[in-house]
């Protein structure tokens, strides 16, 4: 398959009584060409994820392929990683002594342009994040979150990535900015063509931008479906207590389908059987004939159910 | 070099940078000028007391004193910088390191450096000024080697927090290999904090290195250090005390001089490096002096029912710094009016005045603000008449605040118990044990479990919703009758925010507390509120009840509501979005402050300011050119391409 593949993903720190397991046995696809969506609440271990794609931690189990191939055997030393991320904030993701120009010449370093050619190519870059090009000798500090946002998104791209990963990139962002990024992104994205993970904890952006979405609950993707069909019809209880806490404006919150519980449990002590039982609205604490989730896990023969949902009661 | 100018400026600065330089000209000039007399040995004058000729006196070759302490400027004031020097080249490195290696590696480093630090640094030098042997070459190295840990352990620190950054994360991913990940993020990043823990660390070589002259362990003669003249000056202290004076003096000035040029140099750096914030403490301390305030009444708001008193009311709020250059209006003739159980939201970008607005109602501005209003009303009294404890009883009790991030709000050192029950008990004087029973009620009304065992914990032990929920707790425990949120689920995931909205529209309907909800999120507010204020520029642009807030007339309050896509945004279009950037409260526009990125602003709008007029019932717009409730605005903004 071209693109990128994850199979039971695993990711956890720390020893003894402090462990977390913060990425349990995820599976994944990011086909070539497409945006994927990952939602899922702080703790549900989306940003570990991330950083497990690019490297930035080790996996302890689990393969991560990129064209069939093992992501860590297309690395080169000095070339820079086929997985590219965008972070969520801007004042963290820049050098803040480094100007625009010094940040972009880094990302381009491994090319070896010569000076004009370095020259055309951050001009080049900064057009295509719609930034001008007096931008260029400007530090972070003079520059606006929203600016700052897309030179960042034009060091991941003068990289060349294969896949982006964008970390909540617009959640640090003026409401106003926001629209722009996602607008830009989705524009980048037609025009270069990469792959796309979008992480976020709002459903209604990863719906807007991504065509396929994944819910992901205390370390696990619990359901995946194309975007629409998720918001229109989703299949696991948590995915439906997402879409029920939305707030939305001129329409009344389905309050049937919240959670039981509005915080997570301790994800350093999951809790048996399905991990979402303490708080499933539809689950054994809310109907007695429902203890089947008190005891087995969901997650294994996931693959047969629609939208690959870890639940029992997907079919209901 | 600006920074320099900047740090002689200061007092300690100044006499710090006059020391220095008087240090800088015995270093340069001692030698020249006094070594020959500091030389010249006289037989007839041997361990003299002080006289006109020899005003320290003379020691037991006949040599001036006060020439040789002159002169062993230079020599003392070399090994010193030598020896810190060594010191930062060892330990920088070492602890900077850290920060681009594996976790292996950067352990074992973290180990040795902890060992070492853990190793008394002086006991250390004379460790090695024993093994490299006794001598000027020796007590350097020896000091060198033994101020490394303390450079290492610093710049270790240093490291760390840089670790934490993206831009590391992203230079890696990059391919940046690791000694220019050092060199260029870490190092560079890092550098002044160094640069002045060495400038100041030079003080204390100096006093090191005197130490172990002092010990003879250090400089040898015939050579001699101001070190080695104090102990020859000890042995003869009995006879001629001033001996021992002259080196002593110059060893202490000395090391004075260094610390106060570091003291002033790092306060000038830690300025520009994060510029100051006004601390809760101060935002806390309230407003002393109301400014001028206009004597005509503005129309009020119309949205408040009529008959009932309201809980506030707000005539021309302005908020000026008007010490700052240029001199800043960030809240610019602001009126509303709140009844009781009414919850009003304020919508708006960062800038907008929003918060600011807030925090003068509850008299919280932070230092060198000043807000003025026709009218500040808060239970149908003057809220600029009060004064010192009536005010905190007042707004302790009945106005309580809060903020995004609960932990502004709670003292991690102290028991939820004592934070809940601190307010009732100083301003209500209730007793303890009643003052806990109250606290917890109010804990199980925010639907926090186990309440008792709550009262109990610190506020690290509770999750972020449950902090939050905690401090909405805290404010009830007085009367509320107004209670502002400032953006308080922001930073808390979907389903928890939905639950604080519940429990804050369960508070207004059981305790009939008015609310002032401050959010960023229109959607967020539109759950909330029967009312929603847009402000921009400092200005209500538009204040509208909530089920006419989808079709906002304002092209600010529209872009507002349709730059944030919800499930039914359709995926093949672009989101709504401005160009540009807001005003900056200093240099606001003659006119409409959204005039210059408005796509509907006419000639007028840059040249008029529209005055808020009603355009249905209880819905007003500070607009020449509205939309119709039907228009979109997507249409009418071109997508985001230049």
């Amino acid at each position: 398959m071209k693109g990128l593949r994850l199979r039971d993903v695993v990711v956890g720190y720390g020893h003894g009584s402090s462990r977390l397991v913060a990425v349990d046995g995820v599976d994944l696809d990011v086909p070539e060409g497409q945006l994927v969506g990952l939602v899922g609440e702080s703790g549900s271990g989306k940003s570990s994820l991330a950083r497990a794609i690019v490297g930035l931690v080790n996996p302890l189990g689990g393969t991560i392929e990129l064209d069939g191939r093992p992501l860590s055997s297309h690395g080169e030393r000095k070339r820079p990683h086929p997985v590219q991320m965008v972070f969520q904030d801007p004042d963290s993701s820049l050098d803040p002594r480094m100007t625009v120009r010094e940040s972009l010449s880094e990302a381009l370093e491994w090319r070896k342009l010569g000076r004009a050619g370095l020259r055309a190519e951050i001009g080049r870059l900064l057009e295509l994040v719609q930034l001008g090009s007096d931008t260029a000798d400007r530090l972070p500090r003079a520059l606006s979150g929203g600016q700052r946002q897309r030179v960042a998104i034009a060091r991941a791209l003068a990289a060349e990535p294969r896949v982006l990963v964008a970390d909540e990139i617009t959640s640090a962002l003026d409401v106003s900015v926001q629209g722009a990024i996602l607008n830009l992104i989705k524009q980048l994205q037609g025009e270069l063509g990469f792959s796309m993970l979008l992480i976020s904890h709002n459903l209604a952006v990863v719906r807007y931008v991504c065509d396929v979405t994944a819910v992901m609950y205390l370390g696990r993707i619990v359901e995946v479906a194309a975007s629409e069909e998720l918001v229109r019809a989703p299949r696991h209880p948590y995915s439906r207590s997402l879409l029920g806490a939305l707030p939305q404006l001129g329409t009344s919150a389905r309050t049937e389908w919240l959670a039981l519980d509005a915080e997570a449990p301790d994800p350093k002590r999951p809790p048996a059987g399905c991990r979402f039982h303490p708080r499933c609205p539809v689950g054994p604490l809310a109907s007695s004939d429902r203890q089947l989730c008190l005891a087995e896990d969901p997650q294994p023969g996931s693959e047969e159910r629609p939208h690959r949902a870890a639940c029992h009661f997907a079919l209901d | 070099m600006r920074r320099l100018r900047a740090t002689v400026r200061t007092p300690t600065g100044f006499a710090g940078s006059a020391i220095l330089l008087l240090v800088l000209f015995f270093v340069v000039a001692g030698p020249i000028l006094w070594g020959p007399q500091a030389a010249r040995i006289n037989p007839l004058d041997i361990l003299a007391g002080p006289s006109a000729r020899h005003p320290l006196g003379t020691d037991e070759l006949g040599r001036d004193i006060l020439a040789e302490v002159f002169t062993a400027s230079r020599l003392s004031l070399e090994l010193s910088v030598l020896a810190t020097l060594i010191g930062a080249a060892v330990g920088v490195p070492l602890g900077a390191v850290v920060a681009v290696l594996s976790p292996r590696p950067r352990r074992l480093i973290g180990t040795l450096i902890n060992f070492t630090v853990s190793f008394p640094g002086l006991l250390l030098a004379i460790f090695l000024a024993v093994i490299v042997g006794v001598g000027s070459t020796g007590a350097v190295l020896a000091i060198g080697f033994g101020s490394a840990p303390g450079f290492a352990r610093l710049s270790q620190t240093l490291a760390s927090s840089v670790t934490e950054m993206d831009y590391l994360a992203a230079a890696r991913l990059l391919g940046v290999s690791r000694t220019r990940l050092l060199f260029r993020h870490v190092l560079r990043n890092i550098g002044e904090p160094i640069i002045l823990n060495v400038t100041m660390s030079v003080g204390g070589a100096l006093l090191a290195l005197s130490g172990l002259s002092f010990l003879g362990l250090g400089v040898q003669p015939p050579s001699y250090d101001w070190g080695r003249l104090l102990s020859d000056g000890l042995a003869n202290i009995a006879t001629n005390p001033l001996e021992s004076l002259g080196p002593g003096a110059a060893i202490v000035i000395t090391g004075i001089g260094f610390n106060l040029f570091g003291e002033s140099l790092a306060q000038v750096l830690g300025q520009r490096v994060a510029p100051r914030r006004p601390g809760r403490k101060e935002r806390r301390r309230l407003l002393a002096e109301p400014g001028a305030r206009p004597a005509q009444p503005l129309p009020a708001s119309p949205g408040s029912p009529a008959g009932r008193q309201p809980i506030l009311r707000v005539e021309g709020l302005s908020v000026t710094f008007p010490r700052q250059r240029p001199a800043s209006r960030p809240v610019r003739d602001v009126s509303f009016e709140l009844a009781p159980g009414e919850i009003v939201g304020i919508a708006g970008e960062s800038g907008s005045g929003k918060s600011l607005t807030a925090l003068a109602i509850a008299r919280l501005l932070p230092n060198g603000a000043e807000a003025s209003a026709a009218r500040l009303e808060f239970l149908g009294n003057d809220m600029f008449t009060w004064r010192g404890a009536e005010a905190s009883r007042i707004l302790g009790t009945k106005l309580p605040m809060v903020f995004q991030d609960p932990m502004t709000s709670l003292n991690p050192a102290l028991h939820l118990g004592i934070q809940l029950t601190e307010a009732s008990q100083v301003h209500q004087g209730t007793p303890r044990r009643q003052a806990l029973e109250r606290a917890a009620e109010r804990l199980r009304a925010v639907r926090i479990d186990r309440p008792d065992e709550r009262l109990c914990q610190y506020p690290h032990e509770l999750s972020g919703g449950q902090r939050q929920r905690a401090v909405i707790a805290m404010g009830l425990m007085g009367e509320p009758r107004l209670i502002i949120a400032d953006e308080p689920t922001t930073a808390l995931d979907t389903t928890v925010q939905r639950q604080v909205l519940a429990i804050f529209r369960e508070l207004s309907e059981t305790t009939h507390s008015a609310m002032i909800m401050i959010s960023h999120d229109v959607a967020v507010l539109g759950e909330l509120c029967s009312r929603v204020l847009v402000m921009y520029g400092g200005l209500i642009m538009e204040d509208a009840p909530v089920g006419e807030l989808a079709g906002a007339r304002h092209p600010y309050a529209r872009m507002l509501v349709e730059a944030v896509p919800d499930l039914g945004t359709a995926r093949d279009r672009p989101l709504a979005t401005i160009q540009g950037q807001p005003p900056s409260p200093a240099a606001l526009p003659p006119g409409c402050p959204f005039a210059p990125r408005c796509p509907r602003a006419l000639e007028r709008c840059r040249l008029e300011l529209p005055a808020a007029t009603e355009v249905s019932p209880g819905h007003r717009v500070r607009c020449f050119n509205p939309l119709t409730f039907d228009e979109t605005l997507v249409t009418l903004v071109e997508p985001a391409t230049p």
